[in-house]
C-alpha cells in the first residue's frame, strides 16, 4: 500500500510551511505578548492611541466590507445578466485590482483624491474647502473608500458563483403569485445569496483589518487604526515589543471573531424561513 | 373557484434581429379546460405560453385576453396565472407548506384562511406528511405536484405548465400525468400546457394545438387530432402512417398485394391511410406481406413489411407470437382506424 504514503509525502510541504511560517511566529508572538507578566496588556488598554485605533479599526473593518459586499452584490447579478463571453471578460478585468501592490493604489489616490488631487481642485474650483476634501481620504473612512477597491473584487468572487447558479425560474414563479419585482428579489433571491454575502463581508472586513500597505502609503503612521498603531510601536524610537505583540493578539482575535460569526450564522440564514 | 377563459388574438412575435418566432395566433382556451400546446422544439409554443405568463410581450396588435380583460399590457404579478417549470422552481429556502403558502402571503391572505387552503392543496397533492419538510428532500414527482400546488393556491383560475415533466423518469412520468390532470380539475382551473410528447399530450388534454415552425398546425381533441389530421405534419408527428394506394370497385379495394372488403368507400383510385396498430396482422384473407424485420417490444411487435409491388408497411403484432424476416404474413385493416382527414384522403398525400 503505498497510497497512504504518498497521502501523507503530498502534506508534507504545506504541513511545514505552515509550522516554519504561520504556527512558530503565532507562538513567539503570544510568548512576547506574556513575557513580562502581561503587563503588557495593561500598558495597551491604559493608552489612548490603541483605544483610536480600535475605533478607526472597528470602523474601517465594518465600512469597508458592508460597501464593498453591497457594491459586489449589484456587480455579480449584473455580470450574471451578461453571454458567457462577456461574463468571462469582465470577470478577469475585475479581478486585476487584486494583482496590484497596495502602494501603487495609494499613490493613485493621492494623485487624485489628495490635498492637491484632480478631484480636490475640481471640488475646490466648487466652492469646497480642499483641506477639507483631501483630508478625506486620510480619515478610516476615506480609507475604507479606498480598500473597496481592492475587497470589491474579492466580494465579487465569492457571490458570483451563488448568483450564477441561482434559478431565474424562481423570481418568474414568484411574480407569476403576485410578488412585484422588488418583493421576488427580496423574498427569493436575497435570502439564498444571503450566506454568500455574509462570507464576503466576514472575508473583506478580515482582510480590511489587517491590511496597512494602502493606508501607511497614504498616511505614514498618523492614521489611528490598529495595524498603524502597532506598526508605529515596532519602527518607532520608542518600541515596545511586547505591547506590540499584545496588540498583534487583539488584531488577530479581531479578525477569527469576525470569521467565525460569519461560520456560525451561515447554516441559520439557510434554514431561515 | 372557477377557471378563467382564455383567449388570444393576433398574437405574434418577432425577435429584434427579425426572426419570427410565431406567426399569427388566434385562439380561445374555454374556463376549464385544458389545452396542450404540442410540437417540436422551436415550434413556438413556449414563447405562445410565456406571452399568457406576461413574460413575452406580443407584437403590435396582438391581444391576450383573461376573461374578456385585455391583460396584454399587464406585467406578470398582474395578471393572475400560476407557473409550472420544468425545473419546478420551487424556493430551497422555504418549506413545502411555505412554497404552497408563498402566492397567499403576497396577495395578503389572513393566516387562517392561509392556513385552510395550504391544507386543502396539501390533500390534493397527497403531501400532508410532507408540510415541513424542506423541497430538496422531496423526490422529482413530490417536488413537481407541489410547484403544481403552489400555482394552484391562490385559485386565480389559470394554470400555465412549460414542460412539467420533461425532467422525470419514464414510469414517473406517466403516473404523473393522470396525477396532474387530476389536480387541475379538482380545483377547477383553465391550463395551457407545453409539451414536446405526444402521449402526454393525449393523455392530458381536453384538447390539443399542434404547433410547427411558429404556426397552429391542427386544434383538435386528442382522438381527432391523432385519427383526423389535416396535414402530413400532424399525421407524421404522432407516429408513422402507412399509406396504400389502389382502387375500390362495388366495396372491394384492390392493390397489388390483394384485395378488402372497404363498405361505403367511394370508387375510383383511393389511399388507405392507417397507423400501425390499425393493421390486423395474420387475418384471412388480407394483403400479403412479407415480413423485412421484426422487431419485439415485449408487450407488441413492430413488424416492417414489403409488398409485392414494393410497397413498405409498418404494422403492430401482439408480442407472443414471434415472426422473423423472410415470413409471409396477411393483413387486414381495421375500418375504424382508416385516417379520415377533413379534406378525404388526398390531404394525408
Amino acid at each position: 500500500m503505498r497510497a497512504p504514503l504518498l497521502k501523507w509525502a503530498l502534506a508534507v510541504p504545506a504541513g511545514a510551511f505552515l509550522v516554519v511560517f504561520l504556527a512558530w511566529p503565532l507562538f513567539g508572538v503570544v510568548t512576547e505578548a506574556f513575557s513580562d507578566g502581561g503587563s503588557a496588556f495593561g500598558r495597551l488598554t491604559a493608552d489612548p492611541v490603541f483605544w483610536h485605533g480600535l475605533v478607526g479599526s472597528a470602523v474601517l473593518g465594518t465600512l469597508a466590507p458592508a460597501v464593498s459586499t453591497a457594491v459586489g452584490l449589484a456587480v455579480a447579478l449584473h455580470i450574471a445578466r451578461l453571454s458567457p463571453t462577456a461574463r468571462t471578460a469582465l470577470l478577469t478585468v475585475i479581478a486585476v485590482p487584486l494583482s496590484f501592490s497596495g502602494l501603487v493604489v495609494a499613490y493613485g489616490f493621492i494623485l487624485v483624491f489628495g490635498r492637491s488631487g484632480f478631484v480636490t481642485m475640481l471640488l475646490a474650483d466648487l466652492g469646497a474647502d480642499p483641506a477639507v476634501v483631501g483630508g478625506l481620504i486620510y480619515t478610516p473612512a476615506g480609507l475604507a473608500i479606498a480598500y473597496c477597491y481592492y475587497l470589491i473584487p474579492r466580494a465579487v468572487l465569492v457571490i458570483f458563483p451563488v448568483v450564477a447558479n441561482f434559478e431565474t425560474e424562481q423570481l418568474q414563479a414568484a411574480r407569476a403569485l403576485g410578488a412585484s419585482r422588488f418583493r421576488a428579489f427580496r423574498d427569493i433571491l436575497l435570502p439564498q445569496v444571503a450566506p454568500a454575502c455574509l462570507v464576503a463581508f466576514a472575508l473583506c472586513a478580515a482582510v480590511a483589518l489587517g491590511a496597512y500597505g494602502t493606508a501607511l502609503a497614504l498616511s505614514g503612521t498618523q492614521i489611528a487604526i490598529l495595524p498603524m498603531v502597532l506598526y508605529s510601536k515596532i519602527s518607532d524610537s520608542g518600541s515596545d515589543l511586547p505591547a506590540a505583540a499584545a496588540m498583534s493578539i487583539v488584531l488577530i482575535a479581531l479578525a477569527c471573531t469576525v470569521m467565525a460569526i460569519a461560520e456560525l450564522v451561515r447554516p441559520r440564514v439557510r434554514s431561515a424561513a | 373557484m372557477s377557471g378563467k377563459e382564455l383567449r388570444l388574438q393576433g398574437c405574434a412575435k418577432t425577435y429584434p434581429d427579425g426572426t419570427r418566432a410565431l406567426s399569427p395566433v388566434d385562439l380561445r382556451v374555454d374556463a376549464g379546460e385544458i389545452v396542450v400546446l404540442l410540437g417540436p422544439s422551436g415550434c413556438g409554443k413556449t414563447t405562445l405560453l410565456r406571452m399568457v405568463a406576461g413574460l413575452d410581450r406580443p407584437d403590435e396588435g396582438g391581444r391576450v385576453l383573461l376573461d374578456g380583460r385585455d391583460v396584454t399590457a399587464l406585467p406578470i404579478e398582474k395578471r393572475g396565472v400560476g407557473m409550472v417549470f420544468q425545473s419546478y422552481a420551487l424556493f430551497p429556502h422555504m418549506s413545502v407548506a411555505g412554497n404552497i403558502g408563498y402566492g397567499l402571503r403576497v396577495q395578503g391572505w389572513s393566516r387562517k384562511r392561509r392556513d385552510e387552503r395550504v391544507a386543502e392543496l396539501l390533500a390534493t397533492a397527497r403531501l400532508e406528511e410532507f408540510a415541513g419538510r424542506r423541497v430538496d428532500q422531496l423526490s422529482g414527482g413530490q417536488r413537481q405536484r407541489v410547484a403544481l400546488a403552489r400555482a394552484l393556491a391562490p385559485g386565480s383560475g389559470m394554470i400555465l405548465l412549460d414542460e412539467p415533466l420533461t425532467a422525470l423518469d419514464a414510469g414517473l412520468r406517466e403516473g404523473l400525468r393522470a396525477e396532474i390532470a387530476a389536480m387541475i380539475k379538482a380545483q377547477g382551473a383553465t391550463a395551457l400546457y407545453v409539451t414536446h410528447d405526444q402521449a402526454e399530450a393525449l393523455t392530458l388534454g381536453d384538447r390539443l394545438v399542434v404547433m410547427d415552425k411558429g404556426r397552429i398546425a391542427q386544434v383538435g381533441a386528442p382522438r381527432d387530432v391523432y385519427y383526423r389530421p389535416q396535414s402530413d405534419y400532424v399525421a407524421g408527428f404522432f407516429g408513422p402512417v402507412n399509406r396504400l394506394s389502389g382502387r375500390v370497385e362495388h366495396g372491394v379495394f384492390t392493390t397489388a398485394s390483394g384485395t378488402l372488403p372497404v363498405p361505403g368507400r367511394p370508387d375510383g383510385e383511393t389511399v388507405l391511410a392507417f397507423r400501425p396498430e390499425a393493421a390486423i396482422v395474420g387475418q384471412d384473407g388480407g394483403l400479403a406481406f412479407r415480413v423485412t424485420n421484426a422487431l419485439f417490444e415485449g408487450s407488441r411487435q413492430r413488424l416492417d413489411l414489403e409488398g409485392p409491388a414494393g410497397e413498405r408497411l409498418v404494422a403492430h403484432a401482439p408480442g407472443i407470437r414471434p415472426y422473423s424476416p423472410g415470413d409471409t404474413v396477411t393483413i387486414g385493416i381495421d375500418p375504424d382506424g382508416l385516417l379520415a382527414p377533413a379534406g378525404g384522403a388526398d390531404a394525408v398525400n
